[in-house]
């Protein structure tokens, strides 16, 4: 009698420690797999907030010219004066810049947006200036295909001198880029992606809804980058694309 | 007497089979511990997205030129303002540009970022900023 239950003890005993080493191995191997799945997730919404693979990101040029009206700026005979048609050029064969998107230059002075002539590797805007004034104009060439129409300009003279300062690139996405993302599974096998869905805001405003259904349940990896954008008519505002993946 | 040596024998017996399960059963718990040595709880993924949330914020103010407009004038309070609308609500940031560590909390994991300017149009000047982030 004591035999058996000592037997059932033991046997008791032996249960329980095999059962805890199964649950143990069983839960640790299932966090473990959640855990390299949501790190697979996490890598992939980063990796695509780039946009780089889905060509809707390009690099585009951006400098400061600065225009001053004092004595040691004013070019050969030229006297300190007011200056009503000034002339500004930006010389893109010289600043080693891309001539081909010379027509897709945006340039501001504050927030106002100048018209300019262009000829095949130069831009010339006029601009009043007054004496020992100090004039910046903020340069951005785009890689979009929104092109601006030359305006002519007269009665315009060189008597100052500019300042170029060194121009920086910058990732944007433009309007024309996103217009062309259209076939969703043409998209995932180009990027090698699993499924998900983006978002693409510009100012607030969603312009793009792109992507599969969200699941109604289970982890959702969801991902925000703020980007510059160029909208439909030019214009440079703040925008933002949201990746999710499951 | 043979009676009582039979029993000391099974007595001998049952000590060196008690012996040999707890031999046993200690190999099999010095295995499991050398099995999942690797700690079970949830590798913190928030740590990178806060990393890169602060990185993306900055690399944003740099393409738009307000970074090194702000640092010009040692604007830090308008940078850190910027980067909270841009980073996950979660995340509280602290902006400084002599990186002091005053304001940080003491027992939080907090991500710290440097940025370096070296002027803003036709002026040079070099500035370093800090920017900080950590999950509450």
């Amino acid at each position: 009698m004591a035999n058996q239950l000592d037997y059932i003890v033991a046997t008791g005993i032996f249960l329980s420690v095999i059962g805890y080493i199964f649950l143990f191995t069983t839960n640790y191997l299932e966090s473990t797999q959640e855990d390299v799945k949501l790190s697979h997730l996490r890598l992939q919404s980063m990796s695509m907030l780039e946009l780089k693979d889905m060509d809707i990101v390009s690099n585009h040029y951006t400098f400061w010219i600065i225009l001053i009206n004092n004595q040691s700026h004013m070019l050969g005979e030229s006297i300190l004066n007011n200056f009503e048609n000034e002339l500004v050029e930006i010389n893109f064969t010289r600043l080693g810049l891309d001539v081909s998107k010379i027509n897709s230059t945006i340039i501001y002075n504050g927030t106002e947006q100048i018209s300019y002539n262009y000829t095949s590797d130069r831009i010339l805007f006029v601009t009043a200036i007054n004496q020992n004034e100090v004039k910046r104009f903020f340069v951005r060439i785009t890689q979009s295909n929104i092109t601006f129409s030359p305006v002519s300009i007269l009665g315009y003279k060189n008597n100052i001198t500019e300042t170029f300062t060194l121009p920086w690139t910058s990732e944007a996405i433009t309007y024309k880029s996103v217009q062309n993302i259209n076939n969703y599974t043409t998209l995932k096998n180009y990027i090698g992606a699993d499924r998900f869905h983006m978002d693409l805001y510009f100012n607030n405003t969603k312009i793009l809804d792109f992507g599969d259904t969200l699941p109604k349940e289970g982890d959702i990896i969801s991902l925000r980058k703020f980007y510059m954008v160029q909208n439909s008519t030019g214009a440079w505002e703040r925008g933002y694309v949201v990746i999710q993946t499951w | 007497m043979g009676k009582r040596i039979c029993g000391d024998t099974n007595m001998v017996k049952a000590y060196l089979y008690t012996i040999e399960l707890m031999i046993t059963l200690s190999i099999v718990f010095l295995i499991i511990t050398f099995v999942f040595n690797a700690p079970s709880f949830r590798p913190d993924f928030g740590k990178n997205v806060i990393k890169k949330s602060i990185i993306n914020s900055a690399e944003y103010m740099y393409y738009n030129d307000e970074l090194r407009k702000f640092m010009e004038n040692n604007n830090e309070s308008l940078v850190e303002a910027r980067i909270i609308q841009m980073v996950p609500d979660t995340i509280t940031i602290e902006v400084s540009d002599n990186c002091d560590t005053a304001n940080l909390p003491q027992f939080l994991d907090v991500y710290r970022v440097k940025y370096y300017i070296a002027g803003y149009q036709e002026r040079y000047f070099f500035k370093r900023i800090c920017i900080s982030g950590w999950e509450q």
